[in-house]
């Protein structure tokens, strides 16, 4: 069956801890047991492999030279020749040394880097100290902190005034400034100058007190060391480079193969344990059941038991989709909704074929649907990460042509008129058949919904609970038509038959949901009249393209200026036009499916087949 | 020159989309806020969490088919 999940399986596998690395090896290499995480009961947790805590201390190492080094993940996992030990294994008293040797060197230089840059900055703001004394004519060796006197030297945001409030505050100090820099210097004993001068947005330069001579002498003395310490750094930044150009390559790849060995130690964290043995339980797909007994039996040495286990009500059997190869993109939609539960109808494959349907009866216009199909395959190709999200659009697109070319519309103009070939209708000049035709999509596509709803609950509850539950609405809706029928005349029988049906649905829902179903009795009707979105949506569409068209024709008439006015109006409008036309369909068609469409059948929320081995 | 009664038919096709479009756009406002901060904590809500948002546009929707039918019955 392609409508429904996956058949799955639940084992357990019971074997002696002597024989947990080959298991767990092995397991991790065919990824395909969904592990299910033990909870403590009679059976403990298992504990880590004996590795486990080693190799997650090499792993938070390897990460932080490769943080030293600006380093990312993200590389093949082959395991570097010079790390191996023997043929395959990798050997953990190599990579120590590695990872030692790189940690010790790179830590060392870093330090270094980090005294330096201080360094740096200090002289930087020493050289700005010393630019200032010389504008301010005054030698760096009286400009320094004694034991009686504090320096305050650098800008402030204005002057005036400052002095006078510096000597209505200070009794003793000298005062000197140039523009807005200023140097002050003031007996220690007059505490409050530093509030005076940050009111007048005092900002310090640096300190001169290990500058010897004046200060053009100091500033040449400066710009030397300076030039060194520049020196120094650069050549730090070397050593980084090189490091990393040296070592990238092994350190990218030991932290991918650290990574999934440490996985390996750790998995023993999600089976029970006894002293000498442990025990995995887990999903897999019922086919692969066999194969997979016989494997571990192989790679433990026949010392293991591997059971069949029968699954119960409160298992959360994991979930993996299974449909043919061209519908599987549209399994997107339900990843990003709620996946199905285990035993429940999977919609992709009707998911395939409407919502296509209701994107292209939005849109409709063959220029349209040719340039989107375009775009999609050009994405496709060089986007390969796209391409699941790019095919749902291709097949869009051609059910967007294939619309386009019934309503005759090319780029908004209704030109396909190919000789017998007449439009089937005119959205443009149509509307209310327009509206008449996709309240009916709608009536049809909910019905769908209700059908396969009625199956799905007749297989799990029974007949009785999918007849009150799900027929009642279709007889809620036979029964409205009916009276709306028979009081506009249009049919010749009594409108108390349209009352009946109208109770019995009404007893019907109350029976099969409850009070919800009296309260939700108009649910029904506002889905059918969302259908309406179509018409709206294509409307709007098609209005828009037609003013594009319209403005540009205008231009067209009035010389080459206008020509080629037109051209970028009919370029840009259109573009336009087409972001918004894909971004409305695409969003409504999913709406209708996820909000309309799904709440009839669907309920959802089973959880992802994670197989143990993979991301 | 159009008459009144043009103008009102107008006029109330107007009123039927701008303020059925005013309503969504405060409902989506405050589903949009939620939405995001969700999908802050959680990051596979995007799905759920862009559904949310578009649930209101069948207001605007709906005031713009009743637009439609304004001009269309009542503008024939």
């Amino acid at each position: 069956m392609m409508f429904e999940p996956e058949d799955m399986s639940k084992i357990s596998i019971l074997a002696p801890k002597s024989r947990a690395r080959a298991v767990i090896e092995l397991l991790y290499s065919r990824k395909v047991l969904h592990v299910e995480t033990h909870r403590k009961d009679a059976l403990d947790i298992g504990e880590p492999l004996a590795e486990a805590e080693r190799i997650s201390g090499l792993l938070v190492r390897t990460r932080a030279v490769m943080s030293y080094l600006s380093l990312h993940n993200g590389f093949p996992p082959e395991i570097p020749a010079e790390l191996k030990n023997g043929k395959s294994r990798l050997s953990l008293e190599k990579v120590e040394h590695l990872v030692s040797k790189l940690q010790g060197g790179l830590k060392q230089e870093s330090e270094k880097l980090k005294q330096h840059e201080e360094e740096k900055k200090r002289l930087l703001a020493q050289k700005e100290a010393l630019t200032m004394l010389s504008e301010l004519k005054v030698e760096p060796e009286v400009a320094r902190d004694t034991e009686a006197l504090l320096a305050y030297i650098g800008t402030v945001s204005k002057t005036e005034g400052l002095e006078e409030e510096l000597a209505r505050a200070a009794k003793n100090f000298e005062f000197a400034s140039e523009g807005n820099t200023i140097a002050l210097f003031v007996d220690r004993r007059n505490g409050n100058v530093v509030q005076i001068l940050n009111a007048y947005g005092f900002k310090a330069a640096g300190k001169v007190d290990d500058t010897s001579g004046s200060a053009e002498d100091a500033l040449k003395d400066l710009e030397i060391r300076l030039g060194r310490l520049e020196k120094e750094i650069m050549a730090s930044h070397r050593f980084f480079e090189n490091t990393a150009a040296l070592h990238k390559n092994v350190l990218l790849a030991l932290e991918h193969i650290l990574k999934t060995e440490l996985k390996k130690q750790e998995a023993p964290l999600w089976f029970g344990a006894t002293e000498q043995a442990f025990i995995i339980t887990g999903f897999l797909p019922t086919a692969g059941v066999n194969e997979i007994t016989r494997e571990v039996n192989e790679a433990a040495d026949n010392r293991v038991l591997v059971e069949q286990v029968k699954i119960g009500h409160k298992d959360k059997v994991p979930v993996k989709l299974r449909n043919f190869k061209g519908v599987r993109p549209f399994e997107f939609f339900l990843e990003l909704y709620t996946l199905p539960r285990y035993k429940e109808f999977d919609p992709t494959a009707i998911t395939f074929i409407t919502f296509p349907l209701l994107f292209g009866f939005m849109l409709g216009d063959v220029g349209y649907g040719f340039v989107t199909l375009l775009i999609a395959f050009m994405l496709k190709r060089l986007k390969p990460q796209l391409g699941r999200f790019m095919n749902i659009m291709m097949f869009a697109a051609i059910a967007t042509m294939i619309f386009g070319f019934l309503f005759g519309e090319v780029f908004g103009e209704e030109i396909i008129h190919l000789g017998n070939f007449i439009p089937v209708i005119s959205r443009e000049h149509q509307i209310s058949e327009f509206l008449i035709l996709t309240l009916i999509t709608g009536i049809i596509h909910l019905n769908i919904g209700l059908l396969i709803g009625f199956w799905n609950v007749y297989r799990h509850h029974g007949l009785s609970h999918a007849i009150f539950g799900k027929a009642s609405w279709i007889v809620l809706q036979i029964s409205v038509a009916l009276l709306g029928a028979s009081m506009a005349g249009k049919l010749a029988i009594p409108a108390a038959a349209g009352w009946a049906g109208l109770l019995l649905a009404v007893a019907m829902l109350v029976k099969g949901e409850g009070v919800r179903g009296i309260i939700e009795l108009p649910s029904i009707f506002t889905n059918i009249f969302s259908y309406s979105r179509i018409m709206a949506l294509g409307l709007a569409s098609i209005s828009l393209a037609v003013v594009i068209n319209e403005i540009a024709a205008g231009m067209f008439h009035s010389g080459i200026g206008g020509i080629i006015a037109g051209t970028i109006i009919i370029f840009i409008g259109h573009a336009i036009n087409l972001a918004l036309g894909l971004l409305g369909p695409f969003l409504h068609s999913l709406r209708l499916h996820y909000v309309e469409f799904y709440s009839k059948f669907y309920q959802g929320g089973g959880s992802p087949y994670k197989p143990f081995g993979t991301e | 020159m159009a008459d009144i009664g043009t103008g009102l038919v107008a006029l109330a096709a107007a009123g039927a989309i701008g303020i059925s479009a005013i309503a969504a756009a405060l409902a989506e406002k405050a589903i949009g806020t939620a939405a995001v901060g969700a999908m802050a904590e959680k990051e596979e809500l995007f799905g759920k969490g862009l559904i949310l948002t578009v649930i209101p546009e069948t207001l605007v929707i709906f005031g713009l088919v009743i637009a439609i039918l304004i001009l269309n019955l009542a503008g024939a």
